[in-house]
């Protein structure tokens, strides 16, 4: 009789063990790594790059990229993907989603009428890079190969992670971070652009990846600023490193200063920006405390480097430089687009609740753009790589 | 032996029916409420929630041969007494329900959001039914070995979530009036501490090593408050406020972010599996409350009888988890406004009641 009833119930049992209800083979699924998101004529149009394409299977080399991207119109983004996958073959997957990339005319409209979808989808994980495109349509992006990458979202990627170490022009933000900062109070998001240089219909053909000089690429050198939810405009190279100095965001940073008729240029590592704000009379006045370690990597002219006033004076030349290009940064936000992108406002709010109350309504036009900054930059230049001298100052010893 | 336990077995018991509403009810009420001060809501309650805590060990020692059912019946009469236990069992039948609706909504909007509840909560049902055949000892070595393994995930969670704390999203402090946060503490009590009464339907004498029971179910009751706690500083300092306020289930998306030494990575369902474990062991522990309340009230004495009638009474309980609540929409203004006040009301009404009608010595 028991095991009459062990037989029974994994007989039962076999029945509801034999795996997922509504699974899909991996066959099946179009791995999914990059989406980009456009507007037209009030529609959206949503592209998916999908990563794991069939096309050119037999004779693929290493160059040669295995994607193809698919295009989908909607009123909203849901349907755009409806649209889309009617012309797929496959089930769309997005968990190995690496980039979203939304077009500069999409974002001036406001992000929050795109970000719902891929919030409240389950399978999506949140965790991947949202940046902007700037002078071009966002699939564009998507379709722009690369000779080092074998997915152009890979090469997107690739590139915000590399140029935050090594150029520090980037903002690496994730997608649920950047929602995160367009619900915050006091702080407004900035996200990266990249643009598509050279020609850019001959960059989404594999013949580019054939020649030793690709046709087009993509360059990703500037921040969009939002108020928020809404793109407001663009930050310039310089601007850039400024907003992500302010903002901690820094991994080295090069930076060039005039010298004499020619440039200088120093690798800034350690970047680190300590603010405080402080209330005199009820007014925020904000105290910025950057501190930097410099190495000198290019001087192209005449100077005594083993003389330690020589010394100094080049420091106090790169410390100017900075100063500039974060004053110029303090100014965009404040003057030009009135948004507080540095998350002073946050600060406040944070850490001193009763003044941000009072503070609040009038925060984004009239308090931030009139903020005073009391900056202090402080770079200690400790290396000069493997010269002791200039080139220039030891061939007039000689 | 077959309805022997140890405090082992019990502070395993304690601390899975404690943290069963940790996803979907705690970091829930206490982020819509009151966001960023969660925390200190947690802090009260906790000492708040000694009170029934107390109570109910009091109740356990008052007659050691006696389960709450038969302590009912001999306090105020068998008329009484029958209908008391009746409230009582339509409290433990909406833990139940509601534990076991989080359970299956849990599972069918964040892992498998295809497949119908019905299919989930029929796949539970078949090694709940078999649990509560086995009896006592066999549910409390089961919940011990959950107990385990949820704890080897909870160390993996604390790893993979500790270096991306940021203390600032929990400012500012006290945003919110005190009393926000003070009813926030009392709408936690009902999910933390009164369900706990559950475990009085385990007499005092079937319990091995009687003499550890008050130190186990306190240490049991203040840890699992340590991790509530824990969760909750995880949730706000690591997605922010606003992020946690979005989600479902903040709970199971801050475990996506767990990177453990940059290898272990995407790892959120397998760590889930811990409150999977906790509200499967609280809903065979009170269907086994349930089980003690038809045994004792109506004295079912065949062995067959009483299984079937309890493997029906379960069917019933959870296919209803997927009746009464038509969506999570409903289930969340059920959380907050309806069933704090009811669970409150009845399970510290009774055990109010009971402690004067012992301490008035009227009985």
């Amino acid at each position: 009789m028991k095991k009459a009833k062990i037989l029974v119930t994994i007989f039962l049992l076999s029945f509801i063990l034999t795996g997922c209800w509504n699974y899909h083979e991996l066959n099946d699924l179009a791995i999914t790594t990059g989406i980009a998101i456009d507007v037209k004529d009030d529609k959206y149009i949503v592209s998916y790059m999908i990563a794991n394409a069939k096309k050119n299977e037999s004779d693929s080399n290493n160059s040669e990229a295995n994607t193809v991207v698919y295009k989908g119109e909607g009123n909203s983004i849901s349907a755009a993907y409806i649209d889309l996958n009617s012309k797929n073959p496959k089930v769309p997957y997005i968990s190995h989603l690496e980039v979203i990339i939304i077009s500069e005319d999409a974002a001036r409209q406001g992000v929050n009428k795109m970000v719902d979808f891929l919030m409240r989808n389950p399978e999506s994980r949140k965790e991947f890079y949202v940046v902007l495109s700037k002078n071009t349509e966002a699939s564009a992006i998507l379709e722009t190969l690369s000779p080092l990458e074998a997915f152009p979202s890979e090469n997107v990627a690739k590139n915000i992670v590399s140029n935050q170490n090594d150029q520090s022009t980037i903002v690496v933000e994730q997608y649920s971070d950047f929602i995160s900062k367009i619900l915050k109070e006091g702080v407004n998001p900035v996200l990266s652009g990249i643009e598509i240089e050279g020609d850019e219909e001959a960059g989404k053909s594999e013949e580019s990846l054939k020649s030793s000089t690709p046709s087009s690429s993509i360059k990703i050198d500037t921040i969009g600023i939002f108020k928020d939810d809404i793109l407001l405009g663009w930050a310039n190279h310089n601007e850039t490193i400024g907003i992500n100095i302010l903002n901690n965001e820094v991994g080295s940073v090069l930076l060039e200063a005039k010298c004499d008729d020619q440039y200088m240029a120093s690798t800034l590592t350690n970047v680190t920006t300590s603010t405080d704000i402080v209330f005199e009379n009820d007014i925020p006045k904000v105290s910025l405390k950057i501190n930097a370690e410099g190495a000198l990597v290019e001087i192209n002219c005449k100077r005594n480097l083993e003389d330690e006033k020589v010394i100094e004076e080049i420091k106090k030349d790169f410390e100017s430089t900075l100063l500039e290009i974060v004053n110029s940064s303090i100014n965009l936000a404040q003057n030009e687009y009135k948004s507080d992108i540095f998350g002073y406002g946050d600060m406040i709010h944070k850490n001193n609740l009763e003044k941000w109350k009072t503070l609040k309504d009038s925060w984004d036009e009239t308090t931030f753009p009139n903020l005073e900054f009391d900056i202090n930059v402080k770079i200690s230049l400790s290396s000069k790589g493997s010269f002791e001298q200039t080139i220039m100052e030891a061939k007039n010893e000689r | 032996m077959k309805d022997k336990i140890s405090t082992l077995q019990i502070f395993s018991l304690c601390w899975q029916i404690i943290l069963s509403s940790a996803i979907g009810i705690i970091t829930y009420i206490t982020i819509f409420t009151v966001k960023q001060d969660g925390w200190i809501s947690i802090i009260i309650s906790c000492i708040l929630g000694l009170i029934p805590i107390i109570l109910y060990l009091y109740l356990m020692k008052f007659r050691p041969e006696m389960n709450f059912m038969e302590l009912n019946e001999y306090l105020f009469g068998k008329i009484f007494g029958k209908i008391l236990n009746s409230i009582i069992v339509i409290l433990i039948a909406s833990y139940i329900i509601l534990y076991f609706y989080d359970l299956t909504n849990f599972i069918t909007s964040q892992y498998l959001h295809k497949t119908p509840n019905i299919f989930v909560i029929f796949i539970f049902i078949i090694p709940i039914i078999y649990l509560l055949l086995q009896g006592l000892n066999v549910i409390g070595r089961t919940s011990f070995i959950l107990f385990i393994f949820g704890l080897i995930l909870l160390i993996l969670t604390i790893m993979g979530l500790i270096g991306q704390v940021d203390i600032n999203n929990f400012k500012p402090v006290l945003e919110n009036s005190f009393g926000d946060i003070f009813n926030t503490s009392l709408t936690i009590i009902p999910y933390t501490s009164l369900p706990l009464i559950m475990l009085l339907c385990i007499p005092h004498k079937n319990i091995i090593d009687a003499n550890k029971l008050n130190k186990r179910v306190i240490i049991a009751y203040l840890m699992s408050f340590i991790i509530l706690l824990l969760a909750l500083i995880f949730v706000i300092s690591v997605l922010g406020p606003e992020l946690a306020l979005l989600y479902q289930f903040p709970e199971f998306h801050v475990l996506k972010r767990v990177s453990i030494g940059g290898f272990i990575e995407r790892v959120e369902s397998t760590l889930s599996l811990r409150w999977i474990f906790y509200m499967f062991t609280t809903v065979v522990f009170g269907l086994y409350f349930i089980m003690q309340y038809v045994k004792t009230t109506f004295q079912v004495r065949k062995k067959n009888i009483l299984n079937f009638i309890v493997i029906i009474i379960s069917i019933i309980l959870l296919m209803a988890s997927n009746w009464i609540f038509k969506s999570n929409t409903q289930s969340n203004a059920m959380i907050l406004k309806v069933i704090p006040i009811f669970l409150s009301v009845i399970s510290l009404g009774t055990i109010i009641i009971m402690f004067i009608r012992i301490k008035t010595k009227r009985y």
